[in-house]
C-alpha cells in the first residue's frame, strides 16, 4: 500500500476516525489500534514477515525489561545483555541483508587469487523496512542500557514504537525516548498540529508525486540506456537525480511525518534543506538526519573515542568507517560501500582544515555569492556520489563516469521537453519553497499578506491542484521502500 | 475535531471550484494548443473531415505525406499518426472518437508488433492521451476505465489535463502548419556507422486482449462501411516474416487487404532513406509515398 494512494486515503481514515471517535484520549486503546493499524498496513506489504517482526518485537521488549532489572543489581549482566541485543539486531540485518553479499564477495575474492570454491548463495526473502525497523530496536536496547530511558513496560507500546505504520517502511528512525514518551500520554485531536500534519502530506505527495517521479521518467531512460547518450546528457541526468532522490525521500517523509502529526505524534524530522549545506558535512547534518544522527550517537562518537590517541586522524577514521557504514546500510553491494567512502574522504579536508567543526552562520536574508559557490561545489560533489549510489555495479557507474569524463561526448544535450518539462516546472516550485524557508522565512509574499484569513485552505487545496496537473498518480514506490 | 473538519470542508470546496475553473482554462488552452500531439488529437477528432485517413503510430506519423497520395487518389487525405507507441487500444479509441462526428470512407492502418504482441510499456496507458475526451464516446470511456484514468477524470477535470501544463502553454506561442494535413517529415540520415543497426527483434508472446481489440477495430470499420486497409511500410533491416502471421491471418480472416512492405527493394537497407532504423526520413516518404499510392489506388477504387 503506497502511502500516495487511494488505498492508503482509505485505509488511514478509518484509522482516524476510529482513532478520535472511539479511543479519543484513551492511550492504552489509541496504541493499541494503532499497533493493530500498523501491523494490517505491514502485513499488506508483506504479510510473510509479519511473525519475524513480531518475534523480534518481543525478544527485544524482553531484553529490555531484563536489562532494566540488571542494571542495578549486575551490571555485567545487563552489559552482556545489551549486547546480545546489538549483536542480534546487526544479526538480522546480516541475515536478511547482507549474508549472499558476503558469500558473493567471498567467493569472487578466493577465485581471484586462484582458490576455486564452490560457494551457494541462499534464497532469502528481504523483510521490508528491516533497516529502519531494527536500528529501532538495537537504539532501544542501548538508550535502556545506557539508563536513558526506562525499560518499556507495555509491549503494545513498544510494538507500537517497532511498527508505526508511517515509518516502518521508509523511515524516519524516531528514538525510543521521545517516542514513547508520546505513546504514554492520551491524544486528542490538536487543531494546530493536525493542520500542519495536513499540509506537510500534500507538500510530500507534491514532492514525490510531482518532482521524483517526474523527473525518474527521464533519468531513468538515461541511465538505463547510458551508452546510447551522450556525455552532456548523463551528466545532465546526473545533476537532476540528487533533486529526485531527495523529492522522493524527503517526500515520503514528509508525508509519514504529517501522518504522525494528525495522529497526535511528533515524528522525528529527516530533511532539511540539504542542497544549502555549504560544504558535505553540512550536507550530512541536513540529509537523511534519523540515520545520521542514529550512527553520529552509536557508531561516530564510541570510535571517536576509542580511536582518541590518533587525535584527527582518529576521528577521520571514525568518520569514515561511520560514512561506509551509511552507505551499507543503503544496500549490499559495492556500490554502497563505495559511496560511503567517497563521502568520508570528502571530509578528510574539512577536518584538517577544522571546517568540520564549524557550522555556517545562520544569518537572515539572502545567501552571499561565495556561499552560493560553496552550496554548488558541495551540490556537484553530492550528484558525483550518487552516481555510485545509483549505480547496479562498479562497472557501470564507472561507465556514467567515463561518458560524463569524455569530451568528445559533450555534444548534443538530448531534452524530450514534453518528458522533462512538468518535472523541471515543479522542481523550481520545489527549490523556490526550500530557499524562502532557508532564506526568507518571515517574509509573506502578494498571497500571503492579501489572504491572512484563508492563507492556509489555499496553500493546501495549491498543492492539490498541483498534485492533479502535474503528479504521476500510477507512480512508482519510494526509492527507499528497498533499503 | 469539529473546527478541523471545518478547515477539511473549507480546502475541498476550493479546491473543487478551483478544479472546476482551472480544469475549464485548461479546456480552452487545449482546443487551442498548436503543439504537436495535443493539436493532432484535437485535429484529427474535431477538424479532420477527408475520406481517407492514415492512421498508426510514428511510423505512419512520418511515412504518409498526405499531398502526395491524395494526388494520386485524386482524393483528400488526412495523416492521423501519432508520435509514440499507439498501439490497438488507443486506435480503437481514436476511431469510436472521430466516428463521433463523420466517417471516413478509407481507413488505412499502419500495424506494428505493439498492436498484437505483450511489448512492454505498451498497454492500455496508451489510451491516457485521449482523457481529455472523457465521456466523449463509450468505447473510449471504457478504455480509459482499463487504464484507470476515467474515474479520477470525472473526479477531476484538471487532472485530465494533467502534464500537458507546458505543452498548453508552448502551444499558445507557436503556429501549427495545417498544409501538411498530419505528416511531418523527419530530417537526418541514419548514421549506421556510429548507431547500432538491429535487426527488430520482437520476442513478445501474442496479446490476445490486443488482438481482440485489433479485431474490434475491424469489426466497427465494417459496421460503419469504412474500407480498412492494413499496411506496413519499409523498416531499415530485415524482418522475421513470422512477426506478421497475426495481420495476415486477421486479413485473410476479415477479407481485408495486408500491404506488406517491410522489406521493400530500394529502400530497406538504404540508410539514406531512414532517420533511424525504423522510421523513413522525409526523402524516404517522399520516395515511398507514391508507391503506396500507386498501390493503394489498386483496392480503393476497386
Amino acid at each position: 500500500m503506497v502511502v500516495n494512494s487511494i488505498n492508503f486515503l482509505v485505509f488511514f481514515l478509518v484509522v482516524f476516525i476510529v482513532y478520535y471517535s472511539l479511543f479519543n484520549g484513551k492511550s492504552k486503546l489509541q496504541n493499541a489500534w494503532l499497533l493493530l493499524a500498523s501491523y494490517f498496513f505491514y502485513g499488506f506489504a508483506d504479510w510473510t514477515m509479519i511473525p519475524l517482526l513480531l518475534i523480534a518485537t518481543a525478544v527485544f521488549y524482553g531484553l529490555g525489561i531484563a536489562i532494566g532489572n540488571y542494571q542495578k543489581s549486575n551490571e555485567k549482566t545487563a552489559s552482556a545483555l545489551s549486547t546480545l541485543g546489538v549483536v542480534l539486531g546487526i544479526g538480522l540485518l546480516v541475515y536478511f541483508k547482507y549474508l549472499n553479499f558476503f558469500i558473493q564477495s567471498f567467493s569472487d575474492l578466493f577465485n581471484a587469487i586462484g582458490l576455486h570454491t564452490q560457494w551457494y548463495t541462499l534464497q532469502i526473502l528481504m523483510p521490508l523496512g528491516i533497516s529502519f525497523f531494527t536500528f529501532k530496536l538495537i537504539s532501544y536496547v542501548l538508550e535502556v542500557k545506557r539508563e536513558h530511558i526506562e525499560p518499556c513496560r507495555s509491549f503494545v507500546d513498544f510494538a507500537t514504537y517497532i511498527a508505526f505504520f508511517p515509518t516502518i517502511l521508509s523511515g524516519p528512525i524516531d528514538r525510543p525516548k521521545p517516542f514513547l514518551a508520546q505513546l504514554s500520554q492520551g491524544r486528542t485531536l490538536n487543531y494546530e498540529q493536525a493542520s500542519e500534519g495536513l499540509k506537510r502530506i500534500f507538500w510530500g505527495m507534491f514532492m514525490k508525486t510531482c518532482v521524483a517521479d517526474r523527473l525518474a521518467i527521464y533519468n531513468d531512460t538515461i541511465f538505463e540506456n547510458v551508452v546510447h547518450h551522450k556525455g552532456a546528457t548523463v551528466m545532465f541526468a546526473s545533476l537532476l537525480y540528487p533533486i529526485q532522490m531527495y523529492a522522493d525521500f524527503a517526500g515520503y517523509s514528509e508525508m509519514a511525518i504529517g501522518v504522525g502529526a494528525i495522529l497526535g505524534i511528533k515524528v522525528t524530522e529527516n530533511f532539511r534543506r540539504p542542497f544549502f549545506g555549504q560544504n558535505v558535512a553540512e550536507y550530512w547534518r541536513r540529509w537523511h538526519m534519523s540515520l545520521t544522527s542514529w550512527l553520529t550517537d552509536y557508531v561516530f562518537m564510541p570510535l571517536n573515542i576509542k580511536f582518541r590517541d590518533l587525535d584527527k586522524w582518529g576521528s577521520i577514521l571514525a568518520i569514515i568507517i561511520n560514512l561506509v557504514l551509511v552507505g551499507l546500510w543503503h544496500g549490499a553491494n559495492w556500490t554502497f560501500a563505495l559511496f560511503g567512502l567517497y563521502h568520508g574522504l570528502l571530509f578528510v579536508p574539512l577536518m584538517l582544515s577544522g571546517s568540520f567543526f564549524k557550522k555556517s552562520k545562520t544569518k537572515s536574508g539572502l545567501p552571499a555569492f561565495g556561499s552560493v559557490l560553496k552550496m554548488i561545489l558541495t551540490f556537484c560533489l553530492v550528484s558525483l556520489g550518487l552516481i555510485l549510489f545509483r549505480s547496479a555495479s562498479v562497472k557501470e557507474a564507472a561507465l556514467v563516469i567515463s561518458r560524463i569524463a569524455n569530451p568528445s561526448h559533450w555534444t548534443d544535450l538530448f531534452i524530450d521537453y514534453k518528458i522533462l518539462s512538468n518535472g523541471l516546472f515543479c522542481m523550481l516550485i520545489l527549490l523556490w519553497k526550500d530557499f524562502k524557508d532557508e532564506f526568507l522565512p518571515n517574509k509573506q509574499f502578494l498571497l500571503a499578506k492579501y489572504t491572512q484569513r484563508y492563507y492556509y485552505e489555499l496553500t493546501v487545496s495549491f498543492y492539490i491542484l498541483l498534485i492533479l496537473f502535474f503528479g504521476v498518480l500510477d507512480g512508482n514506490q519510494f526509492i527507499y521502500f528497498k533499503f | 475535531m469539529k473546527k478541523f473538519i471545518v478547515r477539511l470542508l473549507i480546502i475541498i470546496a476550493i479546491t473543487f471550484v478551483a478544479d472546476r475553473g482551472f480544469g475549464y482554462v485548461a479546456k480552452i488552452l487545449y482546443s487551442r494548443t498548436t503543439t504537436t500531439d495535443e493539436y493532432k488529437v484535437n485535429s484529427v477528432i474535431y477538424r479532420m473531415d477527408d475520406p481517407v485517413v492514415f492512421m498508426g503510430s510514428s511510423r505512419a506519423h512520418h511515412h504518409y505525406i498526405p499531398s502526395i497520395i491524395g494526388d494520386t487518389l485524386q482524393t483528400g487525405v488526412y495523416n492521423a499518426g501519432l508520435w509514440g507507441t499507439r498501439n490497438t487500444f488507443f486506435q480503437y479509441a481514436l476511431l469510436c472518437n472521430i466516428l463521433q462526428r463523420y466517417t471516413p470512407k478509407t481507413i488505412c492502418w499502419e500495424i506494428h508488433p505493439i498492436d498484437y504482441l505483450q511489448t512492454p510499456f505498451s498497454s492500455y496507458e496508451t489510451v491516457d492521451e485521449l482523457a481529455p475526451f472523457v465521456n466523449y464516446s463509450p468505447e473510449c470511456d471504457a478504455l480509459l476505465k482499463k487504464s484507470g484514468q476515467y474515474y479520477r477524470c470525472e473526479v477531476s477535470h484538471l487532472y485530465r489535463y494533467n502534464s500537458r501544463f507546458v505543452n498548453l502553454l508552448v502551444g499558445l506561442t507557436s503556429h501549427a502548419s495545417s498544409s501538411n494535413k498530419g505528416y511531418k517529415a523527419m530530417s537526418g540520415i541514419f548514421d549506421t556507422a556510429h548507431a547500432t543497426v538491429i535487426k527488430d527483434k520482437f520476442p513478445y508472446p501474442v496479446s490476445e486482449e490486443k488482438v481482440h481489440y485489433m479485431q474490434l477495430f475491424i469489426d466497427k470499420c465494417k459496421e460503419k462501411h469504412i474500407q480498412l486497409i492494413l499496411l506496413y511500410s519499409p523498416k531499415f533491416a530485415v524482418e522475421d516474416p513470422s512477426l506478421f502471421n497475426i495481420p495476415d491471418s486477421l486479413a485473410r480472416k476479415n477479407g481485408i487487404p495486408f500491404i506488406n512492405h517491410y522489406n521493400m527493394e530500394g529502400i530497406t537497407g538504404h540508410p539514406e532513406y531512414f532517420y533511424d532504423w525504423g522510421h523513413l526520413n522525409s526523402n524516404g516518404a517522399e520516395k515511398y509515398s507514391p508507391i503506396i499510392a500507386s498501390e493503394l489506388k489498386q483496392y480503393i477504387h476497386k
